[in-house]
């Protein structure tokens, strides 16, 4: 397990400049109760972080927020990843195209394209640097094929290069969705719940591969899982939300059963989660 | 236990005069249905009863037809192999026009300020008739079957655009948000994310639309559009029903194999 320790320098640079710095966020979805609501976090470069809490909490929001893919409340907020405002005030500003480019998202059902080949799938994380065209026709240069197979190699995937994604099992088809992403270079990679679908010895696989990745590339991470103890096992930082909140940031040491408690209720100490 | 008998015997009656209430619009809809209908019935002049006082004529007619005369044979195969053809470059064209046009149709991928301006012409697309698009045709480009195509392709990209842009609309949005996460536009989300979704309904529809533009194009050429419908009205304006009938089947023979084969290629593909 490739815990990433920080020294006391790096840690203040690493606070003065954020990978992914939220500011004052609220969701609401039309009349009801708000999903995010007033959310302040910052992740450090090279952290990787544990979001957790139950289903309806706000994680998947959150974590699409911070993706772009959903504009927070026009009533303030901001969010910034590597001091660029990627959205502010409701609106994902103009360029948010190459601000998306460095941010890999690892999706819970893996959204890969069943038609299209392993090797295809990974390469599709290079279309945002790749010229249009070529992108079109899936025509990709030599260094990011080279690229692709490296990252397939990394994630123990590039003897299924030629097979096709609907031909994998859950765990396959996680890990080359993780391709997908270092293909694409991320420096930032966000996960939603990417072990919920997976059985016990794909689902520590599946993460032992992220926290290598954080490790070795001190790639940005933040994890939304719903497994307590793969949480306090492989990230060292851990965000607790409950209905739209955050209960609790701290060091993963901190996060004790009477938190997991504060979190989940009482079906936490009957061990249900 | 009498109170509780009281009270099952009270909801009974609640939940029958619940269930009595929805019955009532069912009524309605079922009047106005028929009398839709009804309506109909006089604007049509229908009239059962002619039917059995022309039966003899019709009998004499439909015995005209037999036996079908096949002397001119060669003549009307090549005919068909012609409607065929206008068929096939009919439904190419027209489900080339039709792919990208499906996407801009199609409001989960395009705004609806294009959406709906696409839509409606679609909709003045499939609301005329080949057959009129046809003689429209003839008169622009002369006889023959390139106005049948042309009447084809217009007529059919309203009917795919329709039928395409709903499997669009259908599709599973998360391989889009992939491409579009990894940095890829507007065009890559719609060819990697939705395109290999709905390719195998597409070519479905399409073989399908192939089917059913063989069976337009006999019609089509009865205006000069080119084909077997030409050869067909020929015979019929002529009141040479055996050669009439000989035309018919073998029409009925090419359309129901091109309905088995593509019906073998549908299951495949899909």
């Amino acid at each position: 397990m490739g815990a990433t320790v920080l020294q006391p320098g790096a840690m203040q640079s690493a606070l003065m400049h954020p990978d992914i710095s939220i500011r004052s966020i609220s969701k609401t979805f039309g009349s009801n109760k708000p999903i995010l609501n007033g959310i302040n976090l910052d992740v450090a470069p090279g952290e990787m972080v544990a979001l957790i809490g139950s289903s309806g909490s706000g994680k998947t929001t959150l974590l699409r927020h911070i993706a772009g893919l959903t504009p927070v409340n026009a009533d303030g907020g901001e969010i910034e990843v590597r001091d660029h405002v990627l959205q502010k005030n409701g609106k994902v500003t103009r360029d948010h195209g190459k601000l998306r480019a460095r941010i890999g998202l690892v999706f819970q059902q893996h959204n890969l394209i069943d038609r299209y080949s392993v090797l295809t799938n990974t390469l599709l994380g290079a279309i945002g640097r790749t010229h249009c065209v070529g992108g079109w026709f899936c025509r990709f240069n030599r260094q990011d094929q080279d690229i692709a197979r490296n990252a397939l190699s990394r994630v123990g995937m590039l003897e299924h290069a030629d097979r096709r994604a609907d031909q994998l099992s859950g765990g396959q088809q996680q890990r080359v969705a993780i391709a997908r992403t270092l293909t694409q270079q991320a420096s930032i990679i966000l996960a939603d719940e990417p072990i919920a679908s997976l059985d016990p010895a794909s689902a520590e696989r599946v993460m032992r591969t992220l926290s290598e990745i954080n490790a070795v590339d001190r790639v940005t991470m933040v994890i939304s899982l719903h497994q307590i103890d793969f949480a306090l096992r492989y990230c060292q930082r851990v965000v607790a939300m409950k209905q739209g909140h955050i209960v609790f940031d701290g060091p993963r040491d901190q996060f004790t059963r009477h938190k997991i408690v504060d979190v989940y209720g009482s079906d936490a100490e009957m061990g249900r989660v | 236990m009498m109170s509780q008998a009281r009270e099952i015997g009270e909801i009974n009656r609640h939940e029958k005069n619940v269930a009595e209430k929805r019955r009532w619009p069912v009524y309605l809809i079922w009047a106005a249905v028929f009398i839709l209908h009804a309506w109909a019935w006089r604007g049509t002049e229908m009239d059962p009863v002619a039917l059995i006082e022309y039966s003899s004529n019709m009998a004499s007619f439909a015995a005209g037809f037999f036996p079908p005369d096949f002397h001119n044979l060669s003549r009307t195969i090549h005919e068909m192999l012609i409607t065929c053809q206008i068929a096939l470059w009919g439904t190419t064209l027209a489900v080339l026009t039709s792919a990208p046009l499906a996407f801009l149709a199609a409001g989960n991928v395009a705004p609806w300020w294009v959406v709906q301006p696409v839509r409606r012409c679609m909709d003045a697309l499939r609301a005329i008739n080949e057959i009129v698009f046809a003689m429209l045709f003839v008169v622009a480009v002369g006889l023959g079957p390139f106005a049948g195509v042309l009447a084809l392709w217009l007529h059919t990209t309203g009917v795919c655009v329709k039928l395409f842009s709903e499997t669009v609309e259908t599709a599973d949005p998360r391989p889009v948000e992939a491409i579009r996460m990894a940095g890829g536009g507007f065009i890559a989300r719609a060819l990697h994310g939705l395109l290999p979704q709905v390719m195998p309904h597409w070519i479905s529809l399409s073989l399908y639309r192939f089917e059913s533009n063989v069976r337009s194009a006999t019609v089509i050429g009865i205006v000069g559009a080119g084909g077997v419908g030409d050869l067909l009205w020929e015979y019929i304006r002529s009141f040479d029903y055996g050669r009439t009938a000989g035309v018919i089947a073998v029409i009925v023979v090419v359309v129901c194999a091109i309905d088995v084969l593509s019906q073998q290629l549908r299951r495949r593909i899909v």
